[in-house]
């Protein structure tokens, strides 16, 4: 954490989702007290690019603070709000501000200890070496066996739903694994150029499942269980990413 | 300034001369040794060689039995300017054999105490023993050693007032200067700041003329600074009383209603306004907060207020209308001001007659209602949202009319940020749910609600304008 009183940022942080936006941190009180530093802060924090701000320190914003902000959206620059607290999202809602921004609750992953790229061959002869790298790897950083079970059985099912689906067994085509390991989690991105997928139609009821005895859905079902997050969105390219987050336990 | 002067060569003066008495004291100590040591051999010698002479001269005169020959011997040893004060020769007997002064001859001497006596003894055998002698006149030892004396207080003397005159010249130097850095730093205190010494020294005091510039210089710039500070500072105050005068100074009657505003602002202009006025049978009745602090917000708030009458006086606006009015002000002011400024209005219409009051909140604090039935205070958040950040068709989508009985005995409360973010002495901020709590209490008396929302405040830290209204229902008609 560096720069500014009052707007934090951190370079080896992440908000998975929004990893094009540049992160800062708001934390305390801003009032009439310190406002001017707070001015002095955005104007320097804000760039060419989308901001996101997580706000789970920040305890009061006054009226011009909020001005600021709002004076910084337009229609092209989005500005997210991340973890806000009860009160202050209360007063977003008192001002009818609320809709201006996007307001999301999602973890921040600190201190990035490891990158990891990998190219995973659409076949499911590459799930078993695949699968023993990732928990060799885990190992390092998590001493947490059923953490580290959890995470492979994801990504295993997340892979095999690809090669199988997305990819239909071509196994000229490959899948980009980046692996981010944070201190208190990890983020693993898929890349692939095989179908799309729309995960709306895989909503999965148990019970149906269960009754209609058809084998689908359960993959993702299982997946939603195991991790904090999955996400899934066709890249401006046309290929698909997919997001799993998994935090580890304190 | 002349006593400081003084002061200076007294204190040189009497070091110097002190220093001046020790090292003369010392010196005239050894001189003096030195000189009696040295005058008194001198004579010794002298006394001596006669003395020798003399025994010669005994010898041969007795031998030759020529007592003339040893008297002539006497006389001529006898020498007083040279300190030979006395000449004889004794016989084995003691008897005077001859002496400087003839009558003291054949008989004996009287004692001479403290004489310094040169005696030598003459055996001559056959003829006896003789004793030779000259006393040296202790007075010349002690002349030499008084002239010694004299001619060092006399040196010292001179060296005394060489020393008191440098010490004069030594202070001079020094108090001159010492006298003009005093002069320009009374000059300073009294009133002509930036006041320049011209004192072209490279020493000590050199440096401390140049430090007293430096001082003079930020002195007057200070001032300057504190002069344009007080100024803006009346100008502001002006500008507070100014922005009070707009705001409505006292609540209209109204039979059957109370309508009571409690208005503190803090030191500064600011933001807060408030405005209620009477028309076709209906009270109408606002409450805005402009985001921002200062000047800015207080010229917006002024223009706020304009636009605000402006919309609502000129024609009838009924409750229908309500809504498009507010909408208008949006638009003025998403026009008009700065992207980063909004206004958080609460605007209301009573129906005197039937109690009904309809109202919108744009962004503004929830309506708190207390209902006298249930004795509970109720807040009241339609949606709305503050003027100036959209666009008509997203305001008016987002923004609310809402509607409300006033029954007989209730009371409906507007407030501004500066009552609900108040910080406490605890450091906390009294918060919406402190207020709700505070009017349940003091339900019946608005003032004495702000007056123990005052007393927690914590008045160290800098607080907002504070607004808080209350109208109440009467509970009999008039």
């Amino acid at each position: 954490m560096a720069e500014g009183q009052i707007v934090k940022v951190c370079d080896d942080c992440l908000i998975g989702g929004y990893e094009n936006h540049k992160l800062g941190f708001l934390s305390g009180e801003i009032d009439t007290e310190n406002f001017e530093i707070f001015e002095r802060e955005i104007e320097n924090f804000f760039g060419e690019e989308d901001v996101i701000f997580e706000c789970s320190e920040l305890d009061y914003i006054n009226s011009a603070g909020m001005g600021l902000l709002i004076s910084k959206c337009s229609s092209d620059k989005n500005i997210v709000l991340a973890n806000l607290k009860e009160e202050v999202n209360d007063t977003l809602k008192l001002l009818g501000f609320d809709e201006l921004f996007t307001i999301v609750k999602a973890p921040v992953f600190r201190e990035e200890q490891e990158n990891i790229q990998l190219t995973v061959d659409a076949s499911p002869g590459s799930l078993e070496p695949t699968r023993k790298k990732v928990r060799n790897l885990l190992q390092k950083y998590s001493s947490n066996k059923n953490e580290i079970h959890q995470v492979v059985t994801s990504l295993d099912e997340t892979l095999s739903n690809i090669i199988e689906h997305g990819l239909k067994f071509n196994s000229d085509e490959t899948i980009e694994l980046n692996l981010c390991i944070f201190k208190n989690g990890l983020i693993i991105y898929l890349n692939d150029e095989g179908e799309q997928f729309n995960p709306d139609e895989h909503d999965f009821d148990l019970e149906r499942f269960l009754e209609d005895n058809k084998r689908r859905g359960l993959g993702l079902y299982l997946i939603n269980e195991l991790l904090d997050k999955f996400s899934y969105r066709v890249t401006p390219g046309g290929k698909n990413l997919v997001r799993l987050e998994k935090k580890f336990e304190e | 300034m002349q006593k400081k002067g003084l002061g200076l060569y007294l204190k040189f003066s009497v070091i110097i001369s002190g220093f001046i008495l020790i090292i003369m004291i010392a010196a005239g100590y050894l001189v003096l040794r030195y000189q009696e040591n040295y005058v008194r051999s001198q004579l010794q010698d002298t006394g001596e060689i006669l003395l020798s002479q003399l025994a010669e001269s005994v010898r041969r005169g007795i031998q030759t039995g020529d007592d003339l020959f040893i008297i002539n011997a006497v006389e001529a040893a006898h020498r007083p300017d040279a300190g030979i004060e006395e000449v004889y020769v004794l016989t084995a007997a003691g008897q005077v054999l001859a002496h400087n002064e003839p009558r003291y001859i054949g008989s004996e001497l009287p004692p001479v105490e403290d004489a310094l006596l040169l005696k030598r003894e003459v055996q001559l055998p056959g003829y006896g023993e003789y004793q030779a002698a000259v006393r040296i006149d202790q007075e010349m030892v002690n002349s030499a050693i008084r002239g010694v004396r004299a001619r060092m207080m006399e040196a010292t003397l001179l060296i005394l007032a060489g020393g008191l005159l440098g010490a004069g010249v030594l202070s001079g130097i020094l108090t001159r200067p010492i006298e003009r850095l005093g002069e320009s730093v009374e000059e300073i205190a009294a009133g002509n700041y930036g006041h320049q010494i011209n004192l072209d020294r490279r020493d000590e005091l050199g440096s401390l003329a140049e430090s007293i510039n430096h001082m003079s210089r930020r002195i007057e710039e200070d001032r300057k600074e504190l002069v344009e500070k007080q100024r803006l500072e009346n100008e502001l105050r002006l500008g507070r009383q100014i922005q009070h005068t707009l705001l409505p100074e006292r609540t209209p009657e109204i039979s059957g209603y109370n309508l009571e505003i409690e208005y503190e602002s803090s030191l500064q202009v600011g933001g807060d306004l408030y405005d209620f006025f009477r028309k076709d049978g209906k009270l109408y009745v606002f409450v805005a907060d402009v985001s921002g602090k200062g000047v800015p917000a207080a010229l917006l708030m002024t223009n706020t207020l304009a636009s605000l009458r402006a919309l609502f006086l000129d024609q009838s606006v009924g409750p229908n209308q309500l809504l498009e009015k507010v909408a208008e002000l949006n638009t003025l002011i998403v026009e008009n001001f700065q992207p980063s400024s909004f206004v958080s209005l609460f605007a209301g219409i009573i129906d005197l007659k039937t109690g009904i009051l309809d109202y919108v909140r744009c962004g503004h604090n929830p309506l708190l209602y207390y209902h006298s039935e249930s004795e509970e205070v109720v807040s009241h958040q339609p949606s709305g949202v503050a003027l100036g950040v959209q666009r008509r068709s997203e305001f008016l989508e987002r923004t609310e009319l809402e509607t409300l009985q006033l029954h007989r005995g209730d009371y409906i409360y507007q407030y501004s940020d500066g009552v609900s973010e108040m910080i406490l002495e605890d450091s906390d901020r009294l918060g919406r749910e402190g207020l709700e709590e505070l009017i349940l209490n003091y339900s019946r008396s608005p003032e004495l609600l702000l007056d123990e929302i005052f007393s927690r405040s914590d008045k160290t830290r800098v607080q907002d304008d504070v607004v808080l209204l209350a109208l109440s229902r009467c509970e009999t008609n008039g």
